[in-house]
């Protein structure tokens, strides 16, 4: 549905050049939720406005649905960029005009001129050029449909400013789906909203993408945008992708360290280690104990691991703390336990559990 | 009433016909010059905008001719500049005095200043909007038409109210041209003959007219603030 092809991106003068994106290649599927994740300035939104050609790449090329981007002519961009929707962090509605205005906003497109000149009679009726127009009972329905779509029928003649921040992410939403896009692209659509709106919206992005097949790309500094709805993920930094795959991949086996760090931050697991730095008593041992980090994907899940482990040699499991996620039907998760017993036995247990997939990190003994 | 009028400000009452003959005088040219400096000054207003770096329409030369050009216009004094355009009046409307005459000047005094305070207004509309509906599709002409002006329009107004009013303290100048008016009035027989009264009756009626241009301009922006 959309490639980009080594991308770069180049800002300033010769002298002073900055480079926002340094070569990027990613593809993204059909009716898929692809993620983007990256701290701020690691080109992320770059990278997202070089799909709808709002920014100009410096090298590479961009194909949305087979038609390359960069060589095309200003109407056919726009023609393009109409079956592209996109929302924002700050909504960028219109204040002037009321939620149902807003959502006509894009439907409503006849030329100021052609339609001047049509009625003037100086041009023929130039309707065959590939704008799509509706008639004034048709734009009616269409907004009705959307209001319901997003749950906002009570709103409609309400201004913007009348609105809190997630029923006007809804209202943008509503008017990027007008055009009956395609694709749509998020620009930390959910970064200015609270966990429980942004869980709203999120669940409205996934039963937009399931119910209109509709592949949408979002960007965002926050794992838990990534795991809430995205198939797979691409992560930035300092304008490169370094590592990309399913989310489930991704999560379970982080290969760089700044995926890590996104993980981490959404993780109970990296608590443990300011415990350790606090001396806190939770983590204190006693000889011979070991204090260790489970992480285990797909095929075993976590409540056998440690009644297996402590049935079989005899140890006492102590789970100090553990996030146990379940992405895309599939449980992910790390456990931080204390192992008590018998110092032979203990590193017994630690082989049988690499043996079984499980990734077994020793912090303390 | 009449006799008291007669007693209190007798010079007014002698010359009524010429005082509502210099009020037309100047609501006629508060209109025609007004009316002609919204549209030029509404379309270089626009045109400042988007042709300004990293704008829609971006193009560094019209903008820095149009920036230019009027800092210049706008740095000379009316009554040096209403001197200045004798021949460019006379050119226009066929003469450099009178009320037509005065016309001129007033549209060039007035259109570079209503179109920098268009220009500030249209500023004011978020960079995010315009990269919004550019990325829904729309045509520059859209996005002047549909956004900028639109989500402006209480902005627009409010400058409009200023502008007027400026407008009616300069059209008291153009007495240097006999352009008529309210101000040539209180100069000619208030200050130059000493009929106080005069002057005092021209500032109640400017007043008036000042106060009723505030009074319609904030009604209108209320209308259109969301």
């Amino acid at each position: 549905m959309i490639t980009l092809q080594n991308v770069r991106k180049e800002y300033g003068s010769k002298k002073k050049k900055v480079e926002a994106l340094k070569g990027v290649s990613i593809e993204v599927d059909k009716g898929e939720i692809f993620g983007i994740i990256g701290s701020s300035g690691a080109g992320k939104s770059t990278l997202l406005r070089c799909i709808n050609g709002l920014e100009r790449p410096s090298e590479g090329s961009v194909f949305i649905d087979g038609e390359e981007l960069l060589c095309l002519k200003p109407s056919r961009l726009r023609s393009v960029r109409r079956k592209v929707g996109m929302i924002f962090q700050h909504f960028n509605l219109m204040n002037a005009r009321t939620v149902a205005q807003n959502i006509a906003f894009p439907l409503k497109r006849k030329r100021l001129f052609t339609s001047m000149m049509e009625k003037l009679k100086l041009k023929k009726n130039t309707s065959d050029m590939d704008v799509e127009r509706y008639t004034k009972k048709e734009i009616q329905e269409k907004v009705n449909f959307l209001l319901e779509l997003v749950d906002l029928s009570d709103k409609r003649d309400m201004y913007p400013s009348q609105l809190s921040g997630g029923q006007k992410q809804r209202v943008a939403i509503a008017r990027a789906l007008a055009n009956n896009p395609k694709v749509l692209l998020c620009d930390e659509a959910t970064s200015a909203l609270d966990p429980q709106t942004t869980t709203s919206i999120l669940r409205l992005l996934k039963e937009v993408n399931q119910k209109m097949g509709l592949t949408i790309v979002l960007i965002t500094h926050e794992m838990e945008v990534i795991k809430e709805v995205c198939d797979r993920v691409a992560v930035m930094k300092d304008g490169e992708v370094v590592e990309q795959g399913s989310v489930l991949e991704v999560f379970a086996n982080p290969q760089q360290p700044i995926t890590k760090d996104f993980i981490n931050a959404t993780s109970a697991v990296s608590k443990v280690y300011e415990l350790l730095k606090q001396d806190s008593p939770v983590v204190q041992l006693q000889k011979g104990d070991v204090l260790v980090k489970l992480q285990y994907s797909t095929t075993n899940t976590g409540a056998s691991i440690i009644s297996t482990v402590s049935k079989l040699f005899a140890l006492e499991v102590n789970i100090i703390c553990g996030t146990v996620e379940v992405l895309q039907n599939q449980p992910v998760g790390s456990l931080v336990v204390i192992l008590k017993g018998d110092c032979e036995k203990i590193e017994e247990a630690i082989c049988t559990l690499r043996e079984s997939q499980v990734k077994v990190e020793v912090i303390k003994r | 009433m009449r006799e008291w009028l007669l007693q209190v400000i007798p010079n007014v009452m002698n010359k009524l016909p010429e005082l509502q003959n210099s009020i037309i005088e100047t609501l006629y040219m508060l209109f025609v010059a007004g009316c002609i400096s919204i549209i030029l000054g509404l379309c270089l207003g626009v045109i400042l905008t988007v042709t300004k770096k990293n704008h829609i329409l971006q193009n560094t030369f019209i903008y820095a001719v149009l920036d230019k050009t009027m800092n210049l216009i706008r740095s000379i004094p009316f009554i040096i500049l209403v001197s200045l355009l004798i021949y460019v009046t006379k050119a226009i409307v066929g003469t450099f005095i009178g009320t037509q005459g005065a016309l001129v000047p007033l549209v060039f005094a007035t259109t570079p200043f209503f179109a920098r305070q268009i220009e500030s207004v249209l500023a004011e509309v978020s960079k995010g909007l315009i990269e919004a509906s550019e990325a829904m599709g729309s045509t520059p002409m859209q996005i002047i038409f549909r956004v900028y002006l639109k989500e402006s329009i209480a902005g627009i107004l409010r400058a409009t109210t200023t502008m007027f009013i400026n407008l009616i303290g300069l059209i008291a100048m153009v007495g240097v041209v006999a352009g008529g008016g309210l101000g040539d009035f209180a100069i000619r027989y208030g200050f130059q003959r000493s009929q106080m009264d005069v002057t005092y009756v021209v500032v109640i009626i400017i007043l008036l007219l000042v106060s009723s241009i505030q009074w319609i301009g904030n009604y209108f922006v209320k209308k259109f603030t969301h």
